[in-house]
């Protein structure tokens, strides 16, 4: 077995304490199969490092305490944004929120996507946190989950049985657990070629800069004139998981779209979400904000193209 | 009257220190092996500590003391950063322990440990094991004053800390004899300070068997003596240093951390122990600002003359005392040189609950009372279909007016001028109008708030400083002052007056910024917006006491008449014609080495300032509210101040803007918020608390109205605290404007606003 590089955290306490990282073993492995099998071998004591904005937080708190972390950075193959045949854009996993929104290759084919990743944390965490972090973490909230469900984003998954393709949407289990099992490292978020017109993320937050999401919610749409012959939208802190409104779309499908539609689209993505109360908000006030932001989404999204 | 450095944006004496990181502060002195301490805080909000097992905590190595309750001296002290009263009716409350044995609050400090690192030191709380017989907890002010409610404090069975307000005129005949009466309840949040550098100290004790504690305080020389007095030992054996300080806000107007600090130094020998609170612990166990409740009557005469004012207030003053009743006291007198009604009744009453410790804030009480008063003003103007511009300017306050309950004075008042400026900045009229019946999602109103202030405390506290200057041999002078720079610029604008009394540049005053209660004169310290206006009366003072000083060596020299001499430009010179006698340079030499003559001239001054001054403000603002959502958009903010003469314009701006943000925040953002039932806080932290960043703050513009105050040094008022006073009831009154709708509790957040439009009507039951 590899060795780890150093044995780190300031102490030998085993429960740690408030603000201290509890001791672990770091590793770094150099291929993608060696990080896999390390990831097998250990189980749930190993967790991956990448930007480390969630994980290293949560150590110091005591909400997870993983004896092992296996940084993926030296995994050069998780980096880097291109378009491939087929219209495909392919995000490397490491790729960061800050390099997402600097991206050339996605400013011109999905803004929103840059937009929903420059409303993510502050500066700092965007210079170091990334697609593949605030996917796996499932935090109800996360930004970039909504954007990729509604442009029908896959994730591609690695692991010590080979690789494989899982839609964004079927990737998440609950509050902070993702449905990868514990030996898979995602390392490409995909975003099909679709005749998708438009598409918007909208958050709804307390404040500007370092805030989560009241409600998040994005919408892409293929329009033909006036009539809608494609909707999806994609909801965060709404649910347990970032969520499809299904019913919503369903209702979008092949009509002329109105102000009336767009209302009522909102009306029922509000009654299909399942918000709950927090100190951001009361259950009710979500529901309220998923109507007025679906609607705002789409109109959007419609009006203004990939936006 | 020409001035040569006052009112000039002469660069921060401390600017490049600060910028370079030379600038120390507590936390970047280091002693050898200095010691770590930590608490150990209840989770409970109101228990009796029944027993405490500190043995497993005592064994761990690299423990080297553990203290309770028992092992500290058992002694009630006060807290709260005011002058000692030699009046026992006057002093502050002592309720205060340095380990309790009752909590009173989630967060009270019930043991410590001195440790050798920090782990250490957090792993043996640890092991700290307490047995706690919970009490029912008073969350709120209605629970502490329910007949059954238990006390919080023994000495205090109704929980009610003080209610002592005022009274003048004949209220009931003043009422009867309105037109009109309004009647109204506002309520305000509790927020927190949230400076920069968090509460920190450290202690050791001295070879002369002295405590030494160097703190981010702002108040040094009433850190000695409050240490003294917990400990019970002669004041004297108490050395405080103050190096630069990252902000206070008020929260280090008060003795936090240095009674326990002293003891833990004292419980290893006298070996160095530092202690320092993490951001959670420092939004909960130093202090907070007061939520309070007002009722507000208000008698008006058709026309719009207020004839009779009756306000009570509840004050939620937390766990202890601190600053206690003198913030709902302090923020009612305030008030009082605003409009003049001929009655007036203020009845506030401050009670204990069991919440974190609320006690001195930027502007200490008044941006509570001025949230109601000014909402409420804007309410009878909208009954009375009068502009709130035109409401206000029929009540206003007069130079010359005579407070009826002191002899304080005005005497000198811009608020008429300051409100000029607002209405002509934001184009009032114009867009008054334009606003008119909007509909759509989004509307937009406009709305001001005015506030009167006050220069220090006089004369309900004492209010002495002092100065020292020595005149160097290059002609260069120190300054040294009892009163202490926080990062508001008192340092630079104590140098622009020594300056200009002097006739030299600001980089030829070396001010020492360091207090130290050993070295530097007393001054009770930073706040009341006191600095400039009375330190700065006896930096003047000791200033002229140089120039005389100076001006009667050269006599000595040259035989010219002193007051036929003056001094400019670094050189001593005739009054009349400016023509240079001699450099400044060279006197200073001749003080210092004169074979016969030699005597180095020095001043060291107290200055007892027994006067006030009123400032004066307003805020305008305008917003556009987001009816489906409940989100305020701030577009436009204009603070205008009349603070008397600006001594330093650029610095004067940095208060603003700093203080009009902190407004902002109170307005639309800020609110510790706890459990309902056990009273945990579940924000204390600043992701979850959430403080506007700058993107979120407005292009604040800072203007002032300059007016000549004849009590100020060179004509200042004072401006430190004032800025964050009106915003939020400004913003308020805009919200009203563009909705119509009337609220009356802060903050204005989203959901609220959402909830309250719903209500109101302005959205569909579904919300839309």
């Amino acid at each position: 077995m590899t060795r780890p590089l150093t044995r780190c955290g300031q102490n030998e306490v085993k429960r740690g304490m408030a603000m201290y990282l509890p001791d672990f073993d770091y590793y770094a492995p150099a291929s993608l199969p060696e990080a896999c099998a390390l990831l097998a071998q250990s189980g749930p004591r190993a967790k991956v490092l990448a930007g480390g904005t969630d994980v290293l937080p949560m150590m110091k708190k005591e909400k997870i305490a993983p004896e092992i972390l296996v940084s993926i950075k030296k995994l050069h193959q998780l980096t880097g944004i291109r378009e491939t045949p087929g219209n495909k854009v392919v995000i490397g996993a490491r790729t960061t929120h800050n390099e997402l929104v600097n991206s050339p290759v996605l400013q011109k084919k999905y803004l929103s996507v840059c937009v929903a990743a420059h409303r993510i944390g502050n500066n700092q965490i965007r210079n170091v946190g990334t697609i593949g972090g605030n996917i796996v973490n499932a935090v109800p909230s996360a930004d970039l989950p909504p954007i990729l469900i509604a442009l029908g984003a896959l994730i591609k998954l690695t692991g010590t049985g080979g690789e494989r393709d899982l839609p964004l949407e079927e990737a998440f289990a609950g509050p902070g657990r993702s449905a990868i099992s514990p030996d898979e490292i995602l390392t490409a978020v995909i975003i099909p070629g679709s005749s998708l017109t438009g598409s918007t993320y909208f958050k709804f937050a307390h404040r500007r800069s370092g805030a989560l999401a009241v409600v998040g919610v994005a919408a892409a749409v293929t329009m033909e004139g006036e009539v809608c012959r494609e909707a999806r939208i994609a909801l965060g802190a709404a649910a347990p998981t970032p969520m499809r409104a299904k019913k919503a779309e369903e209702l979008l499908r092949g009509r002329v779209v109105t102000e009336e539609l767009l209302e009522e689209a909102g009306r029922c993505a509000a009654a299909e979400s399942k918000t709950r109360t927090s100190i951001r908000g009361s259950a009710d006030y979500r529901r309220d904000m998923v109507r007025v932001f679906t609607k705002r989404a789409l109109r959007k999204a419609i009006k203004d193209g990939h936006s | 009257m020409s001035y040569q450095v006052i009112g000039k944006s002469v660069k921060r004496v401390d600017a490049v220190a600060k910028v370079t990181g030379k600038a120390k502060y507590t936390g970047d002195f280091v002693e050898k092996d200095m010691l770590v301490g930590k608490i150990l805080r209840s989770p409970y909000a109101h228990a009796r500590v029944k027993r405490i097992n500190t043995e497993k905590a005592r064994a761990l190595p690299g423990v080297e003391a553990v203290l309770t309750c028992a092992d500290v001296p058992h002694i009630k002290f006060a807290t709260a950063g005011h002058p000692y009263a030699l009046d026992p009716e006057h002093r502050d409350i002592e309720d205060r322990l340095i380990l309790t044995d009752k909590a009173r609050f989630v967060g009270d400090a019930v043991a410590a440990v001195v440790a050798r690192d920090e782990l250490t030191a957090a792993e043996a709380l640890k092991l700290i094991e307490v047995e706690y017989e919970e009490l029912p907890s008073l969350l709120s002010v209605e629970a502490a004053l329910a007949e059954d409610a238990p006390a919080i404090h023994e000495d205090r069975p109704d929980n009610v800390i003080a209610s002592g307000g005022y009274a003048y005129g004949d209220l009931e005949k003043s009422m009867q004899e309105s037109d009109l009466i309004f009647e109204g309840e506002y309520e305000t949040g509790i927020v927190q300070h949230c400076q920069l550098e968090n509460h920190n100290s450290y202690a050791y004790v001295d070879g002369e068997n002295r405590i030494v504690i160097v703190s981010s305080t702002q108040i040094p020389h009433i850190v000695r003596r409050v240490v003294g007095q917990a400990l019970g030992i002669p004041w004297g054996r108490i050395r405080v240093i103050k190096p630069y300080v990252g902000g206070g806000f008020g929260s280090k107007q008060d003795v936090c951390l240095e009674p326990l600090n002293a003891v833990m130094t004292l419980a290893v020998g006298g070996r160095p122990v530092r202690l320092e609170l993490t951001r959670e612990e420092c939004m909960i166990d130093t202090r907070t600002r007061h939520a309070i409740k007002y009722k507000i009557k208000t008698g008006v005469s058709r026309d719009g003359k207020i004839n009779a004012v009756h306000i009570t207030a509840i004050s939620n003053n937390g766990a202890y005392a601190s600053h206690g009743h003198a913030i709902a006291s302090s923020g009612g007198a305030k008030f009082r040189y605003l409009y003049t009604p001929q009655a007036m009744k203020y009845e506030p009453r401050t009670v204990y609950t069991n919440l974190p410790v609320a006690g001195a804030m930027r502007a200490y009480g008044c941006p509570q009372i001025f949230f109601a008063f000014e909402s409420h003003l804007d309410e009878i103007a909208r009954a009375l279909n009068m502009d709130p511009i035109a409401l206000r300017e029929k009540n206003l306050v007069q130079v010359g007016h005579k407070d009826p309950l002191s002899d304080t004075r005005v005497l000198s008042c811009g608020i008429r001028e300051c409100i000029a400026r607002g209405r002509e900045l934001i184009q009032w009229d114009r867009k008054k109008a334009l606003y008119k019946n909007q509909t759509g999602d989004r509307r937009r109103g406009l709305g001001m708030a005015c506030f009167s202030y006050q220069s220090g405390t006089f004369p309900h506290n004492l209010e002495v400083a002092g100065a020292r200057i020595v005149l160097n041999q290059d002609g260069s002078v120190q300054l040294q002052i009892g009163a202490t720079e926080i990062g508001q610029g008192s340092d630079t604008v104590f140098a622009q007056m020594v300056a200009e009394v002097l006739g030299i540049t600001v980089d030829m005053v070396h001010v020492i910024s360091t207090q130290d209660t050993d070295v530097t004169p007393f001054d009770p310290g930073a706040y009341a917006s006191r600095q400039t206006y009375v330190t700065g009366m006896a930096v003047r003072k000791a200033a002229l006491e140089v120039k005389e000083k100076i001006l009667d060596f050269v006599r000595g020299m040259t035989d010219i008449p002193a007051g036929a001499l003056d001094l400019r430009e670094g050189n001593v010179v005739y009054a009349h014609s400016g023509e240079v006698v001699m450099p400044l340079a060279e006197v200073a030499m001749q003080s210092y080495y004169d074979p016969v003559f030699s005597s180095p001239i020095t001043s060291d001054v107290s200055n007892n300032a027994r006067i006030n001054a009123m400032p004066y403000g307003a805020t305008f603002a305008e917003v556009e509210v987001d009816i489906k959502t409940g989100k305020i958009e701030v577009l436009e903010l204009f603070n205008i101040h009349d603070s008397g003469k600006i001594i330093n314009h650029q610095l004067a701006e940095g208060q603003v803007y700093g203080g009009a943000a902190m407004g902002v925040g109170y307005a639309l953002y800020e609110q510790l918020l706890f459990d309902e039932k056990t009273g945990r806080p579940l924000n204390n932290n600043l992701l979850d608390y959430k403080l506007p960043t700058i993107m979120d703050i407005p292009d604040i513009k800072a203007v002032f109205v300059e007016t000549n105050e004849p009590t100020g040094p060179f004509g200042a008022k004072a401006l430190g605290e004032p800025p964050a006073i009106t915003p939020a009831p400004a913003i308020r009154n805009a919200v009203l404007d563009a909705t119509g709708v009337a609220f009356r509790r802060l903050p204005l957040n989203p959901q609220h606003v959402f909830e309250k439009l719903k209500e109101a009507g302005l959205l569909d039951r579904d919300g839309e």
